[in-house]
């Protein structure tokens, strides 16, 4: 023992400073990455072999090519549920983005009571997405209950069906997806205003510019790796969106995801195969897209970040 | 260009006084430098001057006109930041030209104006590179450019050349020298190095816990340092100050063994208690020769070696006097040298008010 401790001792003395940090630091980072190889890496592949199964959870997943990936191109309702959660997308990061900066850029001028305003903006961002989504669908409610349709009939406007919708479901759930993103998207872009020096400002307004110069070319620019940051972010959010819209839509005789599957994301739609229907393959072969998608779009984001 | 008058300014943080009743005036195109230790209220004033602080009270007029209600942008003031405030994004020639696309002046006068400052300044090959890509010294030129191509009444100047290393502090300093009897613009400057006062000033203003000291020709605050602050503030390596008794012959006692002549000055009388002040460059090593000079002796404890000079510390009844000699022969410690002053160098001060008597 202490012959192998000295040999082990020895071999230590012998490398470089340099190696020997490198020693100490892959000592310290070994057990996460042991931890992330088995529960991030390993299932992660795991479900790229799956997808080329037809697993049931009852018998030994069986190889059968890419008859999932075949089956999901001529399912209409993969399309319908791709095109749903492309619009949450397309939607929601605009609206979420957009406004949060409105909020941020204002709440930064905003001297007395900054950090209570900041806190309450913050609120959406820690309550669990059920109880948003209750609260949201009560306001949806028709005439005697519902916020929203007690709003439009006192000023004479006609009620409107909302989540009853195919054609409104869609925006009436992304409303308060967009709202509980906001509290983080908000508080990020707050520090991320404060970073920029404030002499930039001083110069600026000494040089004469007026507040739209200063917002197109200061503020906005120095603001771009927020920006590319919260960018990412939120799209990966959006394409994973699920339990807002299961909990909103959901519940009682409704099937989650509807009407009619006009609200229906892709990860719901994942879910939906391999809970409800056991089509652990098929499903598997989703997620397998759904990660390429995701990557894409933020090799892109990273990419364009980088210009 | 424009003269700029300061009158009882006054600037409070809470109930801090910072800047105290201070009163300045900045002849047109004469170059100002506000000098004085950390803290002193420099910047502050400046800031006031340029409109990115508000007075608490007093005047602020530039060309005559009472500012202090105006903006900084309808001041027509350009002022260089100590860490330049260059914008990271923009290229040197964007950076340069952001204060002209804010006036929406016509795209060819700001290209002619950008160009004839680059010319100035050296900076023609370096306008389509970003100021990350510059060096320190090329980024102050850059900052410099983008005031000089506002055509401003008045430039202001905080601390531009403490971010650069001594050799090109001493470079640019020349090169903000040249510009300034070139442009001829008014020009405030803030610094706490005393010699980038003395060398670039008309006039130094040496200030001290938000008050004015002295205001004067750099020669006249050297010279004539109106009380101890400026004395030992003013002056590389400080002036030596030492206590002593006034008496009946109009000498002053240092010691036992030391007693100076000093120059005439009609508040002296027998016994008072003074300050005597004297420069390491006008205390040199030598006998005294002629009714002007005064002469003593005394015992070396250091010598420093500067090259051109070197400085020697002697001891003169347990307290130490710094001196100068050239750089030929080198002193050694413990040996006992004659020194000598012209008398009208000797500075006197009152220890208690700490004014030149
Ligand atoms: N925004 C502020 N709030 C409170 N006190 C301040 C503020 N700005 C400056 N002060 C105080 O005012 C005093 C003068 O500051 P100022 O920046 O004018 O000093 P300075 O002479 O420029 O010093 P330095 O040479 O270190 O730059 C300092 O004591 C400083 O702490
Ligand atoms: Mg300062």
């Amino acid at each position: 023992m202490a012959q192998s401790s000295g040999f082990g001792g020895a071999l230590y003395e012998g490398l470089t400073i340099g190696q020997k940090r490198a020693v100490t630091a892959w000592l310290f980072l070994a057990l996460p990455i042991v931890f992330y190889a088995l529960v991030r890496f390993y299932p992660t592949a795991q479900a790229f072999w799956l997808s080329l199964t037809n697993w049931n959870l009852l018998t030994a997943p069986g190889f059968i090519g890419l008859a999932n990936y075949q089956r999901m191109m001529v399912d209409p309702v993969f399309w319908q549920v791709m095109g749903n959660t492309l619009l949450y997308l397309a939607l929601g990061l605009p609206l979420s983005l957009g406004l949060a900066f409105l909020i941020a850029y204002h709440l930064d001028r905003v001297r007395v009571g900054h950090a209570v305003i900041r806190a309450l903006y913050f609120i959406p961002h820690i309550t669990t997405a059920v109880a948003i989504a209750w609260v949201w669908r009560w306001f949806y409610q028709p005439v005697p209950v519902g916020l929203f349709n007690e709003v439009l009939t006192v000023v004479g406007l006609p009620q409107q069906p909302f989540l009853r919708s195919t054609t409104q479901a869609l925006p009436a759930v992304l409303v308060p997806a967009i709202w509980s993103l906001l509290g983080f998207q908000i508080v990020i872009f707050l520090a991320g205003l404060r970073a920029i020096p404030q002499s930039y400002y001083e110069a600026a307004a000494i040089d004469g510019a007026g507040s739209w110069q200063i917002l197109r070319e200061i503020t906005l620019p120095q603001l771009m790796p927020t920006l590319v940051f919260l960018c990412v972010l939120t799209t990966i959010g959006l394409l994973r969106i699920f339990d807002i819209v299961y909990a909103m839509t959901g519940g009682g005789r409704a099937a989650p995801g509807g009407p009619l599957n006009s609200t229906k994301p892709l990860v719901l739609y994942i879910y939906e195969s391999a809970f409800s229907s056991f089509e652990m393959g098929f499903a598997a072969a989703q997620t397998v897209v759904l990660f390429l998608i995701l990557l894409a779009i933020t090799m892109i984001q990273l990419k364009v970040s980088k210009k | 260009m424009a003269a700029v008058a300061l009158l009882n300014l006054v600037k409070r943080f809470g109930t801090t006084e910072v800047v105290r009743n201070l009163s300045l005036e900045i002849a047109d195109a004469e170059f100002l430098v506000l000098v004085g230790p950390s803290g002193c209220g420099k910047s502050t004033t400046l800031r006031m001057v340029a409109g990115l602080e508000d007075a608490s009270g007093g005047d602020i007029r530039i060309g005559g006109r009472l500012v202090n209600r105006v903006p900084p942008k309808d001041r027509n003031i350009a002022m260089v930041f100590q860490n330049y405030a260059l914008y990271p994004h923009m290229t040197v020639a964007r950076n340069m030209a952001f204060g002209l696309r804010a006036a929406k002046l016509p795209a060819a006068e700001i290209a002619r104006r950008v160009a004839d400052a680059a010319q100035m300044l050296g900076l023609e090959a370096l306008l389509e590179r970003r100021p990350g890509e510059l060096s320190g010294g090329q980024r102050q030129r850059v900052a410099m450019g983008r005031a000089i191509v506002r055509e401003p009444d008045v430039f202001l100047f905080d601390e531009p050349l403490s971010n650069l290393d001594a050799k090109l502090r001493h470079s640019v300093r020349t090169e903000i020298k040249k510009l300034h009897q070139r442009v001829r613009t008014t020009s405030l400057y803030v610094t706490h190095d005393q010699i980038e006062a003395m060398t670039l000033a008309d006039r130094v203003v040496v200030m001290r816990d938000g008050r004015i000291e002295q205001v004067g020709t750099p020669l006249e605050v050297y010279q004539r340092p109106a009380n101890v602050f400026v004395a030992s503030f003013i002056g590389s390596p400080a002036m030596t100050l030492l206590d002593g008794v006034v008496t009946a012959e109009r000498s002053v006692r240092l010691s036992d063994q030391v007693s100076l002549p000093v120059p005439e000055r009609p508040a002296l009388t027998a016994g008072q208690r003074v300050m005597l002040g004297v420069r390491p460059d006008d205390l040199t090593v030598g006998e005294a020769v002629g009714d002007s000079m005064v002469g003593f002796h005394a015992a070396v404890t250091v010598v420093e070696p500067l090259g051109p000079g070197t400085l020697v510390t002697l001891d003169v009844g347990g307290r130490e006097v710094t001196a100068t000699t050239d750089g030929r022969r080198l002193p050694s410690v413990g040996q006992v040298l004659p020194l000598r002053v012209e008398r009208e160098r000797l500075h006197l001060f009152d220890p208690d008010t700490g004014l030149a008597l």
